[in-house]
């Protein structure tokens, strides 16, 4: 069975999934940063108090979260299409995955940034820091082994949604198991794609649980 | 000379809101710290010391009242004016606060970067801070191995890195053993000499008031209960909270026993062991030490020293001439 046609559609897939995985972490964490470091600042308590802005994102934040995840990818078909003029494909599939990812990544992020000691954000304060240079000096690195711990955690679950998109349109491993699968029962070729995404998910665990311990400074 | 104090509060308040209603962490406080002082202020947990010293710096903000530093009322400044002004105080802190993700020479940098002072100016002058407080082989060292006295002196490198003209500290010997806690005291004292940089010390225990403070404040229930210099305030306490923070806890009015009881406080004279025993050989009578704290520092003596005297006249009054003679302070506490 393992002939060059089924190997190369299953590189396809393996690569598909890589793709967006990768692209879509990549946008939520540039969306998902600021969410997260308004929802640390803007708090009661925060660096910059902001109660009516912090509960308009946390309301926001709970809402989008609470949606299922094929539902908003239907949902949000239209904006798909005006943003990259398809609904399907990798690049489509990246548009619902970040939408979805993006409250999920701020919250991880505002967990880690919490982490960090009140006692250190004043210190910085009493030496003249700005809500700014707090942020980008003190929060951010400061953070950092927990920040890099929750990218993998992030990682994996956008892998998740990605596997899922393949019953409607998403490309990669996902589709090719619910094709092959779900569709056709042919359950070897659904066994073999569901290995791949197990190797790649322990990949990003290991990957994510390296750079933490390499970042870590506190433990010697 | 009559220059202008450098730190002056005045009818300090800090109300806090809560579900319960208000409480008033501070009220009614009123303070000159002078140039070059090294002020301690000084009370129990929960009296409103830590409250008080971030009043100064505007961590918290008053809820009435000035906080003027070199004559500039601070509650009426924000934003970068605020930041300004922080500079020329540096603080630190019970728990040291450093950046953990930081090696001591980058943490003593950060508020150099925070100024925007030049990468390689700022190295330079960490370095030279990191060799004041003793720790010039630690540079690359992140701060989670280093021990709480040496992470004390990275703290104390990084808050003089921008050569404030104030150093606060808040309980900045408390989770530090006593032998560490002297050499950070000593370390502060000398910073105080050789920079000219005036001192707010907070602590809960009057040995370290004594031991390097000239002037103190007892704060109870949020409000000053006494200040001025540390001996009066040592030898002559006169409010209750005063009295309850220098005298040991074992020698309330109630627990002493019946006789004639003084306390004899030494605050930096020569030699200890003479003393003790030319007043007693003097005396001819031996009086029963009930009580004794007494350190010595840098070859003087500090401390306190509580006797029952011997039940005669005469021997009394050749304890207290002995001690007018010597410069000690001998206050009966109780006599019945
Ligand atoms: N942010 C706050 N909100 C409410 N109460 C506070 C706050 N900070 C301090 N307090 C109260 O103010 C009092 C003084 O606290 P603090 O200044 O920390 O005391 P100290 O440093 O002398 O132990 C305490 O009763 C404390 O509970
Ligand atoms: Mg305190």
């Amino acid at each position: 069975m393992f002939d060059a046609q089924l190997v190369e559609m299953l590189a396809e897939g393996v690569w598909d999934t890589l793709y967006m995985t990768v692209v879509s972490t990549g946008l939520s964490y540039l969306l998902g940063i600021p969410v997260g470091v308004l929802l640390v600042i803007c708090r009661k308590g925060g660096i910059s108090p902001r109660p009516l802005l912090y509960a308009v994102l946390d309301v926001v934040v709970n809402l989008t979260r609470s949606f299922p995840f094929l539902i908003l990818m239907i949902a949000v078909i239209p904006f798909t299409r005006f943003l990259v003029g398809t609904t399907i494909g990798n690049n489509a599939t990246v548009v619902p995955l970040v939408i979805a990812a993006v409250p999920f990544v701020g919250r991880l992020i505002e967990s880690s940034l919490l982490e960090v000691d009140g006692g250190v954000v004043e210190a910085a304060q009493s030496m003249g820091a700005s809500a700014w240079q707090i942020i980008t000096k003190v929060l951010l690195p400061e953070a950092l082994p927990s920040l890099l711990n929750g990218s993998a955690v992030a990682a994996i679950t956008i892998l998740g949604y990605s596997a899922m998109s393949g019953a409607v349109g998403g490309g990669g491993l996902g589709k090719l198991a619910i094709m092959y699968g779900y569709n056709r029962y042919q359950t070897d070729i659904m066994f073999i794609t569901i290995i791949l995404l197990i190797v790649i998910v322990q990949l990003f665990q290991m990957l994510g649980n390296w750079a933490t311990k390499r970042s870590d400074k506190r433990v010697s | 000379m009559t220059e202008a104090p450098i730190i002056q509060i005045r009818g300090l308040e800090k109300k806090f809101k809560s579900k319960n209603g208000e409480f008033y962490a501070l009220k009614g406080i009123d303070l000159s710290i002078e140039r070059g002082d090294i002020f301690g202020i000084i009370g129990r947990s929960g009296a409103g010391k830590s409250t008080l010293v971030r009043c100064i710096n505007m961590l918290e903000r008053p809820t009435a009242g000035q906080v003027l530093f070199e004559g500039r009322d601070l509650c009426s400044l924000d934003g970068r004016d605020l930041r300004l002004a922080r500079r020329s105080m540096g603080m630190i802190f019970q728990q040291f606060n450093l950046l953990m993700q930081r090696t001591a020479l980058a943490n003593i940098c950060f508020p150099l970067e925070l100024s925007g002072t030049p990468k390689a100016e700022a190295k330079k002058r960490a370095e030279e801070l990191l060799d004041l407080v003793g720790l010039s082989e630690r540079a690359g060292a992140y701060p989670s191995p280093l021990s709480g006295g040496q992470k004390q002196r990275v703290a104390i490198a990084r808050a003089l890195a921008s050569r404030p003209k104030v150093l606060l500290c808040d309980e900045a010997t408390s989770a530090l053993d006593p032998e560490t806690t002297v050499s950070i005291l000593a370390l502060i004292r000398d910073i105080n000499k050789k920079l000219g940089i005036t001192a707010v010390i907070i602590t809960h225990e009057m040995s370290v008031v004594e031991k390097i403070c000239n002037r103190v404040a007892i704060i109870a229930g949020g409000s000053i209960a006494e200040s001025g210099l540390v001996e009066d305030v040592f030898y002559h306490p006169e409010t209750e909270a005063a009295k309850s923070l220098v005298m040991p806890e074992a020698l309330r009015q109630e627990s002493l026993p019946a006789g004639r009881v003084v306390r004899i406080v030494f605050a930096g004279s020569s030699s200890l062991e003479p003393l003790v025993g030319s007043m007693i050989l003097d005396c001819g009578k031996a009086p029963s030490i009930l009580y004794s704290d007494i350190r010595n520092m840098d070859g003087a003596t500090y401390g306190q020293m509580v006797m029952q005297l011997p039940d005669d006249e005469q021997a009394c009054a050749r304890i207290r001439a002995f001690a007018a003679a010597h410069g000690l302070s001998l206050e009966e506490i109780s006599h019945v």
